[in-house]
């Protein structure tokens, strides 16, 4: 979605145009759900919170500041309620996960589906800010550039951030007996 | 032992985001360094393993129901206009098989226990919120049940010489949370009490009182009018699994 589409909607949904934001749920609910899913470990949980992370953003849209993109706003919503949900739940234990489907054969897919299983369960046991930068590096694919306007800090923080989150998640895969992954 | 400005640049390199001098450096370094090359063929499996983590589909239905949601609330906090005759009490759930004698004993009690001292704990001391009671001529206003998953909140004001009093009786379930939404031009916020032993944690801002109930049980939020302009108040129950909101008009019936 361009920001011309974007800025758009946005002023369609302030309107009161449910429809318009609808749209934008179509259009940035695949990053959100990726998101909590990989802060929270747990599909359903995952879905609900992107749900109140949308509607949040509704009730909360006449103070979205223009200047700034739609989705960076959203974003930060939606890892808030990810962060308040961990720390209600107090979750320590990984969650189930339940990765998608790959399109190669049985034998691969389960390989894959296993070494992802361990990356989320070893990304489940990090402090929540390394989950972050990992989950918007690696699983959003956002450039140093992005995450640092997403999450309001120089782009050397997030390189230091990334660097750390890196090396503590090598560490959480080598406790679960896996070598080098 | 790599380097940390090293190890740095190996990730940074990885990422796509080195320039073309640091990654000439880093070639210069790797030619002459194998722990180097081995650190750099660690970091590439790590890399893998994160990209063969694919992202996950959308549930079919998150637009659905986040649609839904919206205009469930918006359905909530516009009632429908009262039909003549009908008393305003009919229209929620649980008051609906509430008598008249019904509603004036948890009139009573509420108003009881709070003129009484039971709710005179004072909140924590992370709130600045304090005060004290005097019985007054209040006037009694409507009342508003909301449920939010197995949690329930029972709200009746009452309002008097330019005080407003929202009783309030909590059945909580973990984690909920209560949002008094209130015109911060005409209303000020005196003091809430919580009864004894409820752990609530309370947040301010203009306009909003947020707290979390605890163990439940009977609150009290006293207002003060700071206008003539009587505003209702916006009470919401929030939960992690959604929201009940809804709203307490002022009262509109002197009682004497």
């Amino acid at each position: 979605m361009t920001e011309l589409d974007e800025i758009a909607l946005v002023t369609r949904a302030l309107n009161g145009d449910e429809e318009a934001f609808g749209d934008l749920v179509d259009a940035y609910g695949r990053v959100i759900y990726n998101l909590a899913l990989r802060m929270v470990g747990d599909p359903e949980d995952a879905r609900d919170l992107s749900q109140i992370a949308f509607v949040k953003a509704w009730e909360k849209l006449s103070t979205f500041d223009r200047q700034h993109r739609f989705f960076s706003w959203l974003y930060r919503i939606a890892l808030n309620e990810c962060l308040n949900f961990r720390k209600r739940r107090r979750v320590h234990e990984p969650l189930d996960v339940a990765m998608p489907s790959h399109q190669a054969g049985p034998e691969a897919s389960y390989e894959r589906s296993e070494e992802s299983e361990r990356v989320q369960v070893a990304m489940m046991r990090l402090r929540a800010e390394d989950r972050e930068v990992l989950v918007l590096r690696h699983f959003l694919r956002l450039s140093h550039r992005e995450m640092s306007e997403m999450m309001h800090v120089p782009e050397k923080t997030v390189k230091s951030r990334l660097h750390t989150a890196r090396v503590r998640l090598e560490g959480q895969l080598r406790a679960q007996g896996v070598e080098a992954p | 032992m790599i380097p940390t400005e090293y190890e740095r640049l190996l990730q940074e390199a990885l990422d796509g985001e080195a320039t073309a001098a640091e990654r000439e450096r880093l070639a210069a370094w790797l030619a002459t360094h194998p722990e180097g090359r081995a650190r750099r063929a660690e970091l590439q499996a790590l890399f893998d393993s994160l990209g063969r983590t694919p992202p996950a589909e959308t549930p079919s239905d998150l637009r659905g129901a986040v649609l839904a949601e919206i205009r469930a609330r918006r359905t909530q906090a516009q009632p429908s206009p009262r039909p003549a005759g009908r008393s305003p009490i009919g229209r929620r759930p649980l008051f609906a098989v509430l008598t008249p004698f019904a509603m004036g004993l948890l009139a009573g009690v509420l108003g009881f226990a709070a003129f009484s001292g039971r709710f005179g704990r004072t909140p924590s001391p992370s709130t600045d919120v304090s005060g004290s009671m005097a019985p007054l001529e209040q006037t009694r206003g409507d009342a508003l049940t909301l449920n939010q998953g197995t949690a329930r909140l029972e709200a009746f004001l009452t309002e008097g010489e330019g005080t407003r009093r929202l009783g309030l009786r909590l059945t909580p379930e973990a984690s909920v949370v209560v949002e008094i939404t209130y015109d911060p031009a005409v209303t000020s916020v005196v003091a809430l009490r919580s009864p004894e032993g409820a752990d609530a944690s309370v947040q301010l801002s203009p306009g909003l009182v947020r707290f979390n109930p605890g163990t439940g049980g009977r609150f009290e939020l006293e207002l003060k009018a700071t206008g003539s302009a009587r505003a209702p108040l916006q009470l919401a129950l929030v939960s992690p699994g959604g929201r009940a909101q809804g709203t307490l008009p002022p009262p509109t019936s002197p009682r004497r």
